[in-house]
Formats: C-alpha cells, sequence, structure tokens
C-alpha cells in the first residue's frame, strides 16, 4: 500500500507541473523547457518578501505565482511566438525556450547564489497517517492542489467564454483570429498561466527542500514524462499521468531499488508512446489532406 | 560552540562580486610574473592551475579554494616567500570540461602545479593524464582513494583531505557494532560510488555484509523508498555517504517521515554544507560524523574562523577549506626549500618528504608522506574525532573515534 500512496502524492507534484506542459501545448503548440526555472523563480520571489511581515503567507504565495506569470507571458510574446511564425514545422521555439533556461539559471544563480536557501513560506510541517502510511504534510498539500487546480482548469475550458476562446484557439487559431480572437494573447495568458502554476509549485516545494537554482531540473524529466502519459493535449491527462508515473516508480523502486524507479517510468512513458502516441487521454487528430 | 553565519548578500553585492570574477578570470598569463623563481624581493611567483565548478549548482567546490585563498594567500607569502598567482579553469563540475580544463592548463597555460578538481569523479578523469604530465598535483577535496595508483612512481599526487578507505576504517567498527545490519545511502557520483566500494570492500575483509545499498540522485524529490527498503530489511545501522548536504536533509526527512528509527547514523563533513537550513532538529538529533579534524579548538578551528572573518562568509566547505590551507602550506614550503617551482620533480619529492605540515597557527602534523602513501591524514582510530550536533546544529564532541568505538557514544 504504502508504494500506491506515496506515489500517488509524489504524482501530484508532478501533475501540477505537468498541467503547465499541456496548458501551453493546447493554445500554442509549443512547450517551455525553461519551465524548472519558473519553478526557482516563484520560490525566489516568494522568499524575496519572505521578511514582509504585514503580507500573509497567502500574499507571499501570490507574489511568487504573479513573478513567475509575469515573466511567463513577455517569454512567450518576445522568446517564444517569433520563433512559431513560418508554421506548423517551425520548432525554433525549441531552441529558444532552452536559451530562456540558461539564462534563467545564470541569473538566478548569479543573484541568489547555488546554495539552497530554507524557505518557511507555506510550510505545513509534520507528516499525516494515510492508511498507514506516513505521507508529508507538505507533499500532501501539493498533491491536492494539484487535483484542485486541475478541476478548476478543467471546468474554465469547458464552461466559461475564456475557456471557449481557448479551445477555439486550439483546435483553428487562423479561424479563431478571423472571429477577432487573439492567439498571441490568448497564448501569453496561456503561459502566464502555466509559468504562474510552476511558480505555485515551485513555492510549495521549496518549503520542503529549499530554494535553489536548479531545483527545478530533477522534476522536469518526471514531469515532461507524466504529461506525455497522460497525453499533451488533455487537461485529464496530467492527474492520470502523474498517478500512473507516481505509482510505477515508487513500486519499482520499493521492489527493486531506486534505480529502477525512475527508469520503470521512463519504460512507461515509451510504452505509452508506442501504443497510444498522443497520450492515455489524449485524442488522434485526423487531418484531411 | 560552531556556528558559522552565512548573511545573506545584498543584491549589489552579488552582481559586483560576480562581475569582479568574471573580470578576474579574463586575466591571461602574457603579462604573468610567475618566473617559478625568486625575484628580487626573494618572493617566488606560482603559477597555480586552479580547476573546479566556479559556475553551476556545484560552485561551492570552487568557492571554498576561493575563500581559502582570499585569506590566507599573503601569509604564505609572508611566512615562506611564496606568492600564488592563480590560474583558473572552470569546469562547469562536468568531467569532460575537467579534461580540457587540465589540459589548457598544463600546455597552453604551463602552470607550476594544479589544484583541484574538488570532485572526485572529475578527479577520477584526469587522473592518469596528470600523472603522465609531471606536474605536481595537489588534491585537497577529493576522498576517493582510487584518484592515487600507486603502482606509478613517481606520484605526483597528494590528498590532504581524509579518503574513503579510511573513513570505512573508521567507520567500519561503529555500523556494524554487536553485528548490526548496516545499509548505505550514497550520492550517485564518483564520491558516493566510492563510499559504497569501501564499505564493502570492509565489510568483506571483516566477515560483514552490506544489507541495503541505494542510490540517490542529486536533487532528488524524495527518498521514501530508499527508507522504506532500509526499515523493512530491519537495518539497524545507516551510513549517508552523500556528497551535498541537501540531499542529505532529503534522506533525514524520509527517515523521519517513515518513523525509521535505527540506533546508528553515521555521515560525513559534507553534513556541514547545506543541511542545516533544510531539516529540522529532530532530523539531525541522532546523527553522527566522523572526521579527522577538530573542528572545534586548535588549528583547524582557527582556520575556519579566519576564512570566516576575512570573507565575512561562512566557510563554503569546512572541511575542504582546511584540506586546501594543508595543502597551500605543503607546496609553498616545497616550493621554498626547492627554490625554483619549474623544478618540478624536486618539488614533488620536497612534498614528498615534507618534515611538518602546519594547519592554523598551532596544528601540526608530522612527516605524513611516503613514496606509496601521499595521504595526510591516517585510519588510526584515536586520531578521528566522533561529532553530534545539538539542537541548534552546533557540533558536539562526543570523543575520538576509538573511544566511540569501544564504549559506544
Amino acid at each position: 500500500m504504502e508504494p500506491v500512496i506515496i506515489g500517488l502524492v509524489l504524482g501530484g507534484l508532478y501533475a501540477l507541473l505537468a498541467q503547465s506542459f499541456v496548458l501551453t501545448f493546447i493554445t500554442t503548440r509549443t512547450l517551455n523547457f525553461a519551465l524548472g526555472e519558473f519553478v526557482a523563480l516563484g520560490a525566489f520571489a516568494t522568499l524575496a518578501v519572505a521578511s514582509w511581515g504585514w503580507l500573509p503567507d497567502v500574499g507571499k504565495v501570490v507574489v511568487g505565482v504573479l513573478v513567475a506569470g509575469v515573466v511567463g507571458a513577455f517569454v512567450h510574446r518576445f522568446l517564444i511566438l517569433p520563433f512559431t511564425t513560418q508554421g506548423e514545422h517551425d520548432v525554433r521555439w525549441l531552441l529558444s525556450s532552452v536559451a530562456v533556461s540558461f539564462v534563467l539559471l545564470d541569473l538566478i544563480t548569479n543573484v541568489e547564489g547555488p546554495s539552497p536557501q530554507r524557505s518557511d513560506t507555506a510550510r505545513v510541517s509534520g507528516t499525516v497517517d494515510l492508511f498507514g502510511t506516513g505521507v508529508s504534510k507538505q507533499q500532501l498539500l501539493l498533491a491536492t492542489l494539484a487535483v484542485v487546480i486541475s478541476l478548476l482548469l478543467i471546468l474554465v475550458t469547458k464552461r466559461t467564454p475564456m475557456g471557449l476562446v481557448m479551445r477555439a484557439v486550439s483546435q483553428d487559431p487562423e479561424t479563431a483570429s478571423l472571429m477577432g480572437v487573439s492567439p498571441r494573447r490568448v497564448g501569453m495568458g496561456a503561459y502566464a498561466a502555466a509559468m504562474g502554476l510552476a511558480g505555485l509549485a515551485g513555492v510549495l516545494y521549496a518549503a520542503t527542500v529549499g530554494a535553489s537554482p536548479v531545483m527545478g531540473e530533477p522534476l522536469l524529466v518526471a514531469s515532461i514524462a507524466v504529461a506525455i502519459v497522460g497525453g499533451l493535449g488533455s487537461l485529464w491527462g496530467p492527474l492520470l499521468g502523474g498517478a500512473l508515473y507516481g505509482v510505477l516508480s515508487q513500486f519499482a523502486s520499493y521492489q527493486w531499488g531506486t534505480i529502477w524507479g525512475e527508469t520503470a517510468g521512463l519504460l512507461l512513458v515509451i510504452a505509452v508512446l508506442v501504443w497510444k502516441p498522443e497520450g492515455l487521454l489524449g485524442r488522434r487528430t485526423e487531418v484531411k489532406l | 560552540m560552531f556556528n558559522w553565519s552565512s548573511p545573506r548578500k545584498p543584491l549589489l553585492a552579488s552582481i559586483a562580486a560576480v562581475a569582479l570574477l568574471s573580470l578576474t578570470a579574463c586575466g591571461g598569463s602574457d603579462d604573468s610574473d610567475a618566473t617559478g623563481k625568486a625575484d628580487a624581493d626573494g618572493v617566488i611567483t606560482v603559477k597555480l592551475g586552479v580547476v573546479g565548478p566556479k559556475t553551476g549548482p556545484a560552485s561551492l567546490y570552487y568557492q571554498y579554494m576561493d575563500q581559502t585563498f582570499e585569506t590566507f594567500s599573503d601569509d604564505f607569502e609572508e611566512k615562506y616567500g611564496v606568492r600564488f598567482e592563480v590560474i583558473a579553469e572552470d569546469d562547469k563540475a562536468s568531467p569532460e570540461e575537467t579534461a580540457r580544463a587540465v589540459s589548457t592548463l598544463i600546455n597552453d597555460e604551463g602552470v607550476h602545479a594544479i589544484l583541484g578538481p574538488p570532485l572526485s569523479g572529475n578527479a577520477l578523469q584526469v587522473a592518469e593524464t596528470i600523472q603522465r604530465s609531471k606536474v605536481p598535483w595537489l588534491l585537497a577535496g577529493p576522498n576517493a582513494d582510487e584518484i592515487i595508483n600507486y603502482d606509478q612512481q613517481p606520484n605526483w599526487a597528494f590528498q590532504t583531505n581524509f579518503t574513503n578507505q579510511q573513513i570505512m576504517e573508521v567507520l567500519g567498527q561503529r555500523l556494524f557494532a554487536n553485528d548490526a545490519k548496516v545499509g548505505i545511502v550514497f550520492s550517485a557520483d564518483g564520491f558516493g560510488q566510492s563510499n559504497v566500494d569501501h564499505l564493502k570492500s570492509w565489510a568483506k575483509e571483516n566477515g560483514h555484509e552490506v544489507t541495503v545499498e541505494e542510490s540517490i540522485q542529486p536533487g532528488a524529490a524524495d527518498a521514501n523508498a530508499i527508507i522504506q527498503r532500509m526499515k523493512s530489511s530491519g537495518v539497524e545501522s545507516v551510513f549517508m555517504g552523500i556528497t551535498q548536504g541537501a540531499d542529505t536533509a532529503t534522506v533525514t526527512r524520509a527517515i523521519a517521515q517513515a518513523g525509521f528509527d535505527p540506533a546508528t547514523i553515521m555521515t560525513t563533513g559534507t553534513i556541514l554544507t547545506n543541511y542545516k537550513d533544510l531539516a529540522e532538529p529532530e532530523q539531525w538529533a541522532n546523527i553522527q560524523i566522523v572526521d579527522p579534524r577538530n573542528f572545534l579548538e586548535g588549528g583547524d578551528k582557527e582556520v575556519l574562523d579566519a576564512v570566516q572573518e576575512a570573507t565575512g562568509d561562512a566557510p563554503a566547505i569546512p572541511t575542504n577549506n582546511i584540506s586546501t590551507y594543508a595543502m597551500l602550506d605543503i607546496y609553498a614550503q616545497a616550493v621554498k626549500e626547492v627554490g625554483d617551482a619549474n623544478e618540478k620533480e624536486a618539488v614533488r619529492k620536497a612534498m614528498e618528504d615534507i618534515e611538518t605540515v602546519h594547519i592554523g597557527e598551532t596544528l601540526t602534523i608530522d612527516s605524513p608522506f611516503a613514496a606509496d602513501d601521499h595521504r595526510l591524514y591516517t585510519d588510526d582510530l584515536s586520531t578521528w574525532f566522533t561529532y553530534g550536533f545539538d539542537k541548534d546544529f552546533n557540533l558536539v564532541l562526543k570523543g575520538t573515534a576509538q573511544e566511540c568505538a569501544d564504549k559506544g557514544c
């Protein structure tokens, strides 16, 4: 039972970050490979205001989310969008997002130094017993948030005019723009929301492991894997992908050692790519020629 | 009590420091005064190649060398008439970059000696190259024994940190006391691998067996599975051979989370870096470390206090700050005795034959080296110290390693 519980909880963290990939992919067909640095950016932004006694913890968390979100929107406008102008086969954004990753990493390291710094904002200490398994309250909070935020995003995209616009841009940006919708603004909004989510994950994760420039890097592979397993085109996908990836990798770690944990998760990705390349909950897109 | 504070640096100071370091790194060797021979004032300027991760997540492993130079360069010049002209190469903690950096230092810069790299895996990558190049190799950081192959004589490498084989000799008795089941969690890097190899080797030689061995990736999100495997295997003694204190914190967090309560938890001095801020007092309450240095009094402490005072920062990696001081003392003495840093074989021999190593003002170690032993410390348990921690993470001396092995601590 323990691998299942711990796997589900850990999968929540990965799912939250995978949701960022899904958000940008369904609206702009791009992925931000600097996501790990946005995790760190959110954490450090919150850390910067941690000493403001007049601001409640929620406010400090919001600062982290906003900073990451605003920078994310700018990154889309100036460093992603200009490199997507030559059709769907234009993948220069891949390089520019990797470049953003290096630049942000160096900037954060130069300003804050390489060492992890303690972050007490939004820290929930202690463990809770869940079906006989000791689970960190902080990790449980992250997992719960992943579920709540995913449900909110699904509601927004299905039930609100904003969601309608997002889906329109996702399905046919050219036609959507003829109807007065700006795919550029939708893209910026999606990047702001996605990087804000990464910032939120960063603030909460830093309360456990400390804020450091490289804190997001170890999460990146798992998050991409979760997004692929669940399906990059589905907002439900990260929840399913996170659960499967988390449980499988923990089960393998418990049974055969940690070295097999990540391997098992990545084998799952390969299996999904072979069997259902669009992801378990993704939809195959038919193109009329 | 032992407590080096680390004040947060203002943004501007950080940017200024980065700019200054960048400018320093741009310095070429064309105007070098480092002839390796005494100038009119009798000062010998040595061109010292320094390899390490100046940038990137492991940059603390360069910072400790920087701090030690900043603090003690003038002292060595005054004491031995030897001035260090540092030619720094950034290897970004990558073995490939280390190979490039060492090649540049030897072939292009023509350095008189090489200090670093500080990480065992990277040092292993260039061991053959440096040995073949016949340049004194000052290993103040890495702990892996495998770096020095004593079959190759004369040998050009010297280690002033303890080695993994030595620490296992010291720890073996503690960990396996009363035939306890032992588990090791080690970093997935050269340091960690060397740790597990030597623990298993010690266990085999002494009729024991390591029950669980698990690696942890740098920055791992959790270590629950590792700890659960130890717990379910009935492990009673845990050794953490982990490079970064932050990863040690991940492991001790998992220990607390799992309600795992082994009788003995031992680790190395690496816990002194980046651990305290990421852990809670109850997580370090039962941890002990062993080290051949006395952090609480005498020459070792003098070095650490001087670094804190001169740089305004806590020693980046306290164990390595001390080992760098010892190494510079050894090399400066050897250069002074030979009188010409270009006479590399003579300098190497002088290092090998050194009579007294000074650490700080008050600590000396006599005749540490022999042709087949270039290690500053020995594995004599009576010369090692066992420390625990109080609730503020100050070190508390528990006794010598021998006392703790005999009576428990």
